[in-house]
């Protein structure tokens, strides 16, 4: 019979199986910045260099909505990143990038079809299974 | 002094104010793909030129090594915003890093409220060793200014 397969750390308790640490929470965990940011920035790309523009941008519900301002020049379709942040200090550093596409709804607001979600919560910075 | 002189020097003391009071820079860079990425990141000024630590495996960092102009975002809460544009390049050298992290302590770290949370977060600060020990290859972005413009929020 095959001897089984140690993990990294030379065990084959899961309870001792290799910890990364990670500063990844959810959404609902940051439910009060997501639903009313202090802050808002939308970087595009424009003739080839880096842009970005102050926005109104919020979760609701499901979808991430951007109100640009009156003389914001953005085509639809293009790729947009949102960047929702709050705190100054380390272990008060939170926040969401949502990397996606820029889509007209017809009411004069944008929507931010997500390609990627990564957030972050440095006070909630904690050891998870590799 | 003419009106242009006393606009650019009016623009200069906004700028300094917001570049001395802000926390943090947010930084836009464009990938090889021609893919916007923002980024929030610590900052210090030196000599006139913005130094950010981040990870060598950073997208950011990839993203200047395929398009070194980028934009730095500056913003003190509820004020006005400075926009940067700039080149950068990555450095790693231990002089650099030394000079950087010896500017950084005194803003971000040596300060009333960052120890108040540090003391708070006592518990959590071996969870935060392990993971600076896990971002492999540390060192630091610097942007040399090339235009600054300011906005208001």
């Amino acid at each position: 019979m095959d001897r089984p397969s140690l993990d990294e750390a030379g065990s084959t308790d899961p309870q001792a199986a290799p910890k990364r640490i990670t500063r990844t929470v959810s959404l609902e965990d940051l439910a009060d910045l997501v639903m009313a940011p202090p802050s808002a920035y939308l970087a595009y790309v424009s003739d080839g260099a880096p842009q970005a523009i102050r926005v109104a941008g919020r979760l609701d519900g499901k979808r991430w909505m951007v109100a640009l301002p009156p003389d914001a020049s953005i085509p639809d379709g293009a790729p947009a990143v949102l960047l929702i942040d709050d705190g100054e200090f380390y272990f008060e550093l939170r926040g969401v990038r949502v990397r996606g596409t820029l889509h007209e709804t017809g009411d004069g607001t944008r929507e931010l079809v997500p390609e990627t979600i990564t957030t972050w919560d440095y006070g909630s910075m904690r050891k998870v299974a590799s | 002094m003419t009106l242009l002189e006393a606009a650019a020097i009016a623009d200069y003391q906004r700028i300094s104010e917001v570049l001395r009071k802000a926390m943090i820079a947010r930084v836009v860079t464009v990938s090889a793909e021609l893919k916007p990425l923002i980024m929030p990141l610590y900052f210090v000024v030196i000599d006139g030129r913005i130094y950010m630590n981040n990870s060598a495996t950073s997208p950011t960092v990839r993203n200047i090594a395929a398009h070194p102009h980028v934009l730095v975002l500056f913003q003190i809460r509820d004020g006005e915003v400075v926009r940067l544009r700039g080149t950068a390049r990555y450095l790693h050298d231990t002089a650099t890093i030394r000079k950087v992290v010896r500017a950084t302590l005194p803003k971000y770290v040596l300060r009333p409220r960052a120890l108040w949370l540090w003391i708070r977060h006592l518990s959590r600060i071996p969870t935060r060793s392990q993971y600076i020990r896990e971002r492999s290859g540390s060192g630091m972005i610097e942007v040399t200014p090339e235009s600054y413009t300011v906005t208001s929020a």
